[in-house]
């Protein structure tokens, strides 16, 4: 038997082929690198909150989930698929980015472990890494967690309709010959009854067949009377599998206060939207329509997509159990306080930072109570509310009220902070409280008190501005502009005391004087002179004189030389008169006036020498 | 016995008299006090500063009244004149803490910087002034008697001396501290600057020289001397310039 023989041709025709599929085919492929990544937005989370699984894929082509999200205790609530195509330049390709999102929201507690996911890339099948959530309980409460929004079961996620090509020509039946039927709106509320203030989430959805590339507006018409909406978030979107076909859903998520008790009816809500349409041939046999039909021919229609309206049981308040402070809270908060700065001098402020975070009405309610305020001057505060990243409506977050306190007396801490407000889901009222800070204020003195400052309930239940008049002082002692040093009292006081003390300095001085040697010099001056105007009187007898003038004489120690012949000559009048046998002629006058001016000389001179 | 009972009667008669005249005269006094009040209190602020203005210039002047009628003031929106009247009070009273925050609130709506309390701000405000100088008063004279009597002792008691000497020059830091401390005297030579506008400190008492600074209403300057119609003062800060003397009001009222 012969064995076949190919001809060489059709060996080198076939090795040109396979060369030219290889280049074809195969050239492209190893230039591209496919990779697949997965990631959580967070790694730790609370129970109820969202958290987005990514898968990133990168290839030739899109890369398509082919697993679902299975994890007890992990609610998927929603995907959505996007991709992006460009152009990579040194390798003459395309490669295209593949973000598929998958929304969780855990409904429990623990360590969660989300299972490597396959996922079909360029004609392969790769695995993701395995990725671990942390649930922790909600501290903000036990808010209702929206039913998710159903997946496809197959797992393969529809692109988006804005970004998805145009397909008119394989429309699904039968919503592509019936555009107005292939769209739908729902208004999603996860309770049936509420309390009056208290926050409750609301979905509106808006679903378009997903072969209808549409464009849909920023916002939705959604309002009612009795309740109040709270911001509306960007849209967005998720693909939906309902009853087998797919649906492009449009998401607002936005929440609604009821304002009083009642049934509320809550009126649809509608969103405008711009449809690509294929165009529609008037009879089946119309040729041009046909051809415009395969040549991909659209039409643009604007639609407006509305949701049903929904009621909600709304119930009061209860009033047994209602705090005295409760200004409006519902929901579930914690307190947290601190002060700046840690010390202040007397009229200096201090800046006491009490921050309510939680879920709940922060619009509605009022800012926590300062208790036992005495001693403090307690300004009205300021707020300013911060939302919570991952809520884009704002029952989430944390309301920072700063308080200016000035302490009147000296301080060691700041007052307490009270803040009530009614839990929905225990149905019942709650007072928390922060602790006082450490704190070191110099008071400055005693004030008028504070009349909101002695009435701490009364603070606590009307803490915005007080009344008029509070801040007026009722102290209205007397006083004028003249310095104290000057007033009367010391004028008065310190002039009598002033007279007293100078007369008492005066007496002991003149009582010092009075004991000294020149005080007793001073009386013997005297007597001598007095001594002297008695040797004048003309009675006495020449012998009562000279001894008068003999005793004068005696009291002057010291006798000038140009004085002492004249009193020589007076003592030898004085001894002859009263020793000396001869007779001693008489005085007359003028030996006696000329005596008297001698023992005058003698005294001046001897109060001079003095 | 008839003489006695018809005296005791007359006493009687007197006494009520007085007592009614009296009762009847703080009624009167305490009238635009009670009439500012409810104006106060029904929002009526301007009323309410026309009242208390009545009373401050009617009665006594008293911190309390100052501060709240520059609370009405302020409550306008007037924050020259309010400054003006929290000073006054903080002059009579310079530990009334409330007309202290709200001049602080006025200065800082104005930008006007803080000057950082000196020894005697610091001083008044956490030691009452007048038991103080009572306090030093007393010392300086129990002081000086103690010397007086050593001295009565040819000073043989060194006890009494030494505490003589000791308490008066104790008593008299004290005293002079507390009066040189009085914002009374610290600021007899103040003025605040009531224009709302606010005015221009300039170096030369003429509309065209050069500005010195900017001053809103409510900052506070010393008046050094008047020439006409201008008044040439010091800022805290150590500028000084002229000022146009009806942009100005003294803090010490005039009588």
């Amino acid at each position: 038997m012969k064995a076949p023989t190919i001809p060489l041709l059709s060996i080198c025709q076939l090795a040109v082929a396979l060369l030219s599929a290889v280049m074809l085919v195969g050239l492209p492929a190893s230039t591209f690198a496919q990779t697949v990544e997965s990631e959580l937005t967070a790694g730790t989370i609370q129970v109820g909150q969202a958290v987005e699984l990514r898968i990133i894929t990168k290839g030739k082509s899109q890369g398509q989930l082919l697993d679902q999200v299975e994890v007890d205790g992990l609610q998927v609530a929603g995907s959505q698929q996007q991709f992006q195509m460009q152009m990579a330049l040194p390798k003459f390709g395309i490669e295209v980015a593949t973000v598929q999102t998958v929304i969780l929201v855990p409904t429990r507690t623990g360590e969660f472990t989300i299972p490597s996911l396959r996922v079909r890339l360029d004609g392969k099948v790769y695995k993701t890494t395995e990725s671990v959530l942390r649930v922790t309980p909600a501290t903000g409460g036990r808010m209702p967690v929206l039913p998710a929004i159903p997946v496809p079961q197959t797992g393969t996620m529809s692109p988006p309709v804005t970004t998805q090509p145009p397909q008119p020509s394989q429309p699904t039946p039968p919503p592509a010959e019936n555009p107005e039927k292939s769209y739908f709106g729902e208004m999603v509320i996860p309770k049936e009854t509420a309390f009056v203030g208290e926050v409750v989430p609301v979905d509106l959805r808006f679903n378009i067949d997903a072969n209808f590339p549409s464009q849909f507006g920023d916002r939705p018409n959604f309002s009612g009377e009795g309740f109040t909406i709270l911001r509306t978030s960007r849209p967005s979107e998720v693909a939906r599998d309902v009853n087998g076909f797919d649906y492009s859903c449009i998401v607002f998520r936005t929440a609604i206060t009821a304002a009083k008790a009642g049934t509320l009816e809550i009126p649809p809500a509608s969103v405008s939207a711009r449809v690509q349409v294929p165009v529609q041939a008037p009879r089946s046999d119309d040729l041009l329509g046909g051809l415009l039909r395969n040549f991909g021919m659209t039409d643009i229609r604007e639609i407006e997509i509305p949701t049903e309206s929904a009621t909600l049981d709304v119930k009061p308040l209860p009033r047994e159990g209602r705090p005295d402070d409760f200004d409006g809270a519902v929901g579930e908060f914690k307190i947290e306080a601190s002060a700046t700065p840690a010390k202040a001098g007397p009229g200096e402020p201090i800046t006491l930072r009490v921050m309510v975070s939680g879920r709940g009405n922060f619009e509605a309610m009022g800012p926590p109570a300062i208790a036992n305020a005495e001693g403090w001057k307690v300004y009205d505060p300021s707020e300013n509310f911060e939302p919570s990243p991952t809520d884009p409506v704002g029952f989430n977050g944390t309301k920072t009220y700063e308080f200016t306190l000035v302490a009147r007396d000296d301080q060691t801490a700041t007052p307490p902070v009270q803040f009530s407000f009614f839990d929905p889901a225990k149905e019942e009222y709650v007072t928390i409280e922060g602790p006082p800070v450490r704190v070191q204020a110099a008071g400055a003195g005693t004030s008028q008190p504070d009349a909101s400052a002695t009435q701490p309930q009364q603070t606590a239940s009307a803490p915005t501005p007080a009344s008029q008049g509070n801040d007026l002082s009722r102290d209205y002692a007397a006083t004028n502009f003249q310095p104290l040093g000057w007033s009367s009292f010391f004028v008065i006081a310190g002039t009598t005391l002033t007279v007293v003390w100078t007369l008492g300095l005066a007496v002991l001085l003149a009582r010092r004087y009075a004991g000294s040697p020149a005080a007793e010099r001073g009386r013997k001056r005297k007597e001598q002179r007095k001594a002297i105007k008695t040797l004048d009187d003309g009675s006495l007898s020449d012998l009562d004189f000279l001894n008068g003038c003999h005793l004068i004489l005696n009291q002057h120690e010291q006798i000038s030389p140009e004085l002492s012949s004249e009193v020589d000559h007076i003592r030898s009048l004085h001894e002859k008169a009263n020793f000396s046998t001869q007779t001693l002629q008489g005085l007359g006058p003028e030996v006696r006036r000329q005596i008297i001016q001698t023992l005058e000389k003698a005294h001046d001179q001897h109060r001079r020498n003095l | 016995m008839k003489h006695y009972h018809q005296r005791q009667r007359s006493y009687c008669i007197i006494l009520s008299v007085l007592s009614l005249w009296c009762g009847i005269a703080r009624i009167l006094k305490a009238e635009p006090v009670a009439n500012a009040i409810s104006a106060y209190e029904a929002g009526d602020f301007a009323k309410s500063a026309r009242e208390f203005e009545m009373a401050l210039a009617s009665g006594p002047k008293s911190a309390g009244l100052y501060y709240n009628l520059g609370q009405a003031l302020k409550k306008q929106g007037e924050t020259g004149p309010a400054a003006l009247n929290f000073r006054r009070a903080m002059m009579l009273d310079p530990q009334i803490i409330d007309a202290r925050i709200s001049l602080s609130d006025i200065e800082r709506s104005k930008g006007i910087p803080l000057i950082p309390p000196g020894w005697k701000d610091q001083f008044i405000e956490r030691v009452p002034l007048f038991p103080l100088l009572v306090f030093g008063f007393v010392l300086f004279w129990l002081g000086a008697f103690f010397w007086l009597i050593s001295a009565y002792q040819r000073f043989g008691n060194r006890l009494a001396l030494v505490s003589g000497v000791v308490l008066a020059l104790v008593g008299m830091t004290i005293f002079t501290s507390a009066y040189l401390a009085d914002p009374r005297l610290q600021w007899r030579d103040g003025a605040v600057v009531v224009a709302a506008e606010g005015v221009s400190l300039l170096s030369a008492p003429a509309e065209r020289s050069p500005l010195v600074a900017k001053l809103p209403a409510a900052a506070a300057v010393r008046v050094i001397r008047t020439s006409g119609e201008w008044v040439y003062a010091k800022l805290d800060d150590g500028k000084s310039g002229w000022l146009p003397l009806n942009t100005i009001t003294d803090l010490v009222p005039e009588k």
